[in-house]
């Protein structure tokens, strides 16, 4: 008979943690590849399946000692039609020819593949994508969701279910139980061989008070069960001795003693070895998780200045956003607002692809995601993050001036809020400095202020999106001088 | 059939049917099975042998038993208790990637091999081994999921019941390999690997077991498997020999082979916990030495006992003419050898032949050596052929075993005290040469032309097989390097000897990666001469390249 096992419901986890060695090994290349496969504007490919990584092979080579070209090298194989004995033909270029190429030989089929391509899992891109870059003021609140609840090992309990028997402390409490329980009878047996021994020790042609010394002395200090059978051993040698000189009386008492004794024993022994009350099972307790959970807010300007080009760049700046807190936080929630004059919630598809006209009232997006927050996330509950994209545009600088101070006292509040101007690459250039806009402007003492909190930053093409991206998130530069210097360069130009 | 032989199928016969006679379905049940298309087929006992645990209640098992009872009652076939684990195309990627070894280490080799196997899967469009079978005791067989119930037939008598005798009855497994144990220890090589990974750090021990890698092939004993875990004694050190006519006295090493245990019991500065592992790596690679070494007779001989037992089971009526339609089909799959210049179209995306420049349609070779299924087989099969319908040729060439009246004796001999090369020097008959019509090139770099050394005529028969068996020669394959001198009482500095067979080089490039790799953890330097079988050195390496100057100032080389 043959065991049979079906494994195919384990999965094939025995093998993640070697190609989380494989991949931590090329870490650097994987990342600058990822950086480079972004900048070629296959942002898109972002979270829509596996990407193509390429490594030098010569990186993971593993070398080993095997013979080279040259030599003698004779080899047997099938399928002969024409060749007769001691036939000769020129060697093949490239010297091995016929002979079958060695581990080190490039392959044979001309392809000299010096590149070992594989494909990295969305999960594993988007790990390494975000993995040196941190989320703002995340830690600032892990509520605990009453809803979700789960079960946790407290302690153990009397009863439960035959599945969840501790085996361990059941033992324990059996060997305890066990102990206690023959402590009794082994009292009461030392007990009867006292008796015996009283009754018999008479006899003895010497001193009784000597004798009960040198007995004393010779059980001190002995535990339970090491007295009971030294004492076991005394009383047996005396009844051997004295069985025939004792009088009938006595050997009558003895008897009885020993009646009692075998009874004693016979019940220690009948003690069940196990019992109900020593079994322990494990016990699980019902409790609530605590849960990461975030809200981002997208609003985005959907008056006729924000063409479909700033839409798109916008659009993945979202996608990249959504996808970070994704990695950072179980659950995220995303409300889109749009807004021209009045702001509305709508659904992504809208959000994206429907044109409206009117004008820019920035405001009433920001006094939209406030209501919306107030409304259905509790602050206590969930991390807030708002991102607005724009082209920069608004009537007024005072509307300009009561968005700053919304913000303002939303920040109090929220984790991160990002702004983002998109422009066009047809934008307005006033003496080759790109024009700022009213929005920026307004905002801009924000930066300094909420350091770490309020971020800004400008995209033209798609290719500014990941280092403005970078920018916000780089583990070390939450700060406004590292923003300056991302823009230095265009300033200058 | 010779009368023992019927007389022991006779006896199998009756096992077999007053087993199938428990079960509801009876001797219909492997057919019923195939018609479902269901290895998981429900197997129901008869009222009376509902209770009784020694009878299978599992198709597979119920299988399994069966081929045991033709194989032990019939043919007199021992083996090991057998393991069936059923896995997914996922999970045989897996196993592909640690190399036979279940339940291997970490390290990030096995994740590249893991990818390498799973685009290669890819490419071929889903062809995957139907099974791995592994050397240990109990035999641990691993078939797929989608195999239909006719392969997993196929995949039984070949794995559990073929390549286990193998591993218990070939004198190679039997003495290089400790069955019961090897799964234990790579376990517990895992464990090691873990606890150092989060003592002394991941990277520093990957690079040890890179390093471990690299001579991997180099870490076997070859003489007994008795003598493992030698550690160096004080009384080892005062015996160890000096070479007295070298003016710096080296301890002369005697041609140690196994590099790995060598430097992981004598490198100057090791730290414990790196010798511990490089032993225990050495231990688990002895596992394959016999592998490597048996693959055509090993493989010949699972082949040989599906392909007898599948036939056994038509015989008895088990399985209909359909399963043995599939049966051949796959065994066909499996055999195939196509010829040396055997080639095919290459097609593009769209299924069309691809034009090369000189406008024919371009060609790839499909010949990849000798199929040692196919050989293995072959000469199994023309054993038994010798022993019972020999020719005048047989009689001359195997006076010992033609006509033999028990072919199955003359066959587990064969199996028992073989490894390839000897096999092939001892058994390759002109028969199958003939039939294989097989050659032999001589591609010598000192001539400046190919030649046919040998073809399948009398002339070229004994040539052929020299030439097999020395390809099939763990020397052909793996460089024989020895550990020559030590040099404890000076720099320290460790000589390896190459010696060189049929004038055929180190790859240089390579040995220089690997040197470094035992420059990294020798900590001195490491030498490698390249001696002729004379005796003469004519290439040297080193790393480092140059011995290190002696010099007062440790910036200014030292010119005087």
């Amino acid at each position: 008979m043959a065991t049979v096992i079906d494994r195919t419901q384990e999965g094939n986890e025995r093998f993640t943690s070697s190609r989380q060695r494989f991949l931590e090994k090329n870490k650097k290349k994987i990342k600058k590849a990822i950086d480079k496969q972004i900048a070629n504007s296959g942002i898109k490919d972002i979270g829509s399946g596996d990407i193509d990584i390429s490594l030098p092979e010569d990186s993971i080579y593993e070398p080993t000692f095997h013979h080279g070209r040259g030599g003698k090298k004779e080899d047997v194989r099938p399928g002969n039609k024409t060749f007769k004995q001691n036939d000769r033909f020129q060697r093949p270029p490239g010297g091995g020819g016929q002979g079958q190429p060695g581990p080190g030989d490039p392959s044979n089929d001309g392809e000299g593949e010096d590149e070992f391509i594989f494909t990295l899992t969305e999960e594993e891109f988007l790990q390494y994508l975000y993995s040196d870059l941190a989320l703002p003021n995340m830690d600032k609140k892990k509520g605990q969701s009453s809803k979700i609840t789960e079960f946790q090992r407290e302690g153990f309990a009397k009863q439960g279910r035959d599945s969840q028997i501790d085996f361990q402390r059941s033992k324990q409490h059996q060997i305890a139980r066990m102990g206690g329980m023959n402590k009794n009878y082994n009292k009461k047996i030392i007990q009867a061989l006292r008796e015996q021994w009283n009754i018999l020790v008479p006899y003895k042609d010497s001193d009784i008070a000597k004798e009960q010394d040198d007995l004393e002395g010779s059980l001190k200090g002995l535990k339970l069960n090491p007295r009971l059978k030294k004492l076991d051993e005394i009383v047996g040698s005396l009844k051997a001795e004295f069985a025939d000189a004792a009088s009938p009386e006595d050997v009558e008492k003895v008897q009885e003693l020993d009646e009692k004794i075998a009874a004693l024993q016979g019940r220690a022994d009948n003690i069940p070895k196990w019992n109900e009350m020593d079994l322990r099972y494990r016990y699980y307790e019902e409790k609530p998780v605590p849960i990461s959970q975030a809200v981002m807010f997208c609003m985005m300007d959907v008056s006729g200045s924000m063409d479909e080009h700033r839409k798109a760049n916008a659009k993945l700046f979202y996608m990249l956003l959504y996808r970070f807190l994704k990695q950072n936080y179980e659950e995220v929630d995303i409300v889109f607002i749009r807004h021209t004059e009045v702001a509305e919630e709508v659904d992504e598809e809208t959000f994206f692809y429907d044109r409206q006209s009117g004008g820019t009232v920035v405001s009433t997006a920001i006094e939209k995601m406030k209501e919306i927050m107030l409304e259905r996330y509790p602050l206590n509950e969930w991390n807030i993050y708002g991102a607005q994209a724009s082209d920069g545009e608004n009537w007024g600088r005072e509307d300009s001036n009561y968005c700053v101070s919304l913000i303002e006292e939303l920040l109090q509040d929220i984790q991160a809020y990002f702004y983002t101007e998109v422009k066009s690459p047809t934008s307005q250039h006033h003496m080759g400095v790109h024009s700022r806009q009213v929005l920026w402007e307004a905002y801009e003492p924000l930066v300094e202020k909420y350091k770490g909190q309020f971020f800004m930053g400008e995209i033209d093409q798609k290719s500014d999106i990941w280092p403005v991206f970078r920018e916000f998130f780089g583990k070390k530069n939450h700060t406004q001088t590292s923003l300056n210097a991302l823009f230095a360069p265009k300033l200058a130009a | 059939m010779t009368k023992l032989l019927e007389k022991n199928h006779q006896r199998a016969k009756e096992k077999i049917d007053a087993l199938l006679n428990n079960y509801e379905e009876g001797r219909d049940i492997f057919k019923n099975a195939a018609k479902a298309n269901k290895w998981d087929y429900p197997v129901n006992k008869k009222e009376h042998a509902k209770d009784d645990p020694t009878l299978p209640d599992n198709w597979l098992d119920l299988v399994e038993t069966v081929f045991r009872i033709l194989a032990e009652e019939k043919y007199g076939l021992e083996t090991y208790h057998n393991h069936i684990e059923i896995i997914t195309a996922n999970q045989m990627l897996d196993s592909y990637a640690s190399v036979g070894m279940p339940e291997s280490y970490e390290h990030w080799s096995f994740g590249k091999r893991r990818i390498v196997e799973e685009q290669k899967y890819k490419q071929q469009g889903g062809g995957l081994a139907f099974e791995i079978v592994i050397n240990t005791d109990p035999a641990i067989a691993y078939c797929m999921k989608s195999n239909t119930p006719l392969m997993q037939m196929l995949v039984i008598a070949h794995a559990s019941i073929g390549h286990n005798n193998f591993f218990k009855e070939n004198c190679m497994f039997k003495q290089f390999t400790e069955a019961d144990n090897i799964r234990w220890r790579i376990r517990d090589l895992r464990k090691t690997v873990q606890e150092c990974g989060e003592k002394y750090g991941l990277e520093e021990v990957e690079k040890l077991l890179d390093m471990c890698h690299a001579v991997g092939m180099h870490a076997v004993d070859h003489y007994t498997k008795k003598n493992k875990g030698r550690t160096r004694t004080l009384q080892d050190q005062f015996e160890q020999s000096v070479d007295k006519d070298d003016p710096e006295k080296p301890i002369i090493v005697d041609s140690e082979s196994n590099l790995l245990t060598y430097i992981a019991d004598n490198a100057p500065h090791l730290p414990d916990w790196k010798r511990d592992i490089m032993r225990k790596v050495a231990y688990t690679r002895q596992y394959f030495y016999p592998q490597a070494q048996t693959k055509v007779m090993n493989e010949g001989w699972a082949s040989f006992w599906h392909y007898t037992l599948l036939h056994d089971m038509s015989d008895l009526d088990l399985i209909d003419a359909g399963m043995m339609q599939e049966f051949f089909a796959a065994h066909a799959q499996v055999l195939f050898q196509p010829d040396f210049d055997a080639a095919v179209y290459v097609l593009d995306k769209e299924g069309k032949p691809v034009i090369g420049p000189d406008g024919k349609p371009k060609t790839r070779s499909i010949y990849n050596g000798i199929n040692p299924y196919t050989m293995g087989f072959a000469m199994f099969e023309d054993i038994k052929r010798i022993c019972e319908e020999p020719t005048e040729e047989d009689y001359e060439k195997f006076p010992d075993i033609a006509g033999s009246q028990d072919w199955v004796s003359v066959l587990k001999h064969a199996m028992e005290n073989f490894k390839d090369d000897t096999f092939f020097l001892q058994y390759l008959s002109p028969k199958v040469i003939r039939d294989f019509k097989l050659f032999a090139v001589n591609d010598d770099d000192e001539n400046d032309y190919i030649e046919i050394s040998a073809i399948h005529t009398p002339k070229g028969y004994q040539k052929i097989r020299e030439v097999l068996a020395n390809n099939h020669r763990l020397s052909s394959f793996v460089p024989n390097l020895t550990v020559e001198r030590f040099y404890e009482s000076t720099d320290r500095r460790l000589v390896i000897h190459h010696r060189i067979k049929d004038r055929q080089p180190l790859d240089e490039k390579d040995a220089d990666l690997v040197l470094r790799h035992l420059y990294s953890v020798w900590g001195h330097r490491v030498v490698l001469k390249s001696v002729t079988p004379e005796g003469e050195v004519i290439k040297e390496m080193s790393c480092p390249s140059k011995p290190r100057m002696k010099t007062s100032n440790n910036n200014q080389p030292n010119f005087i």
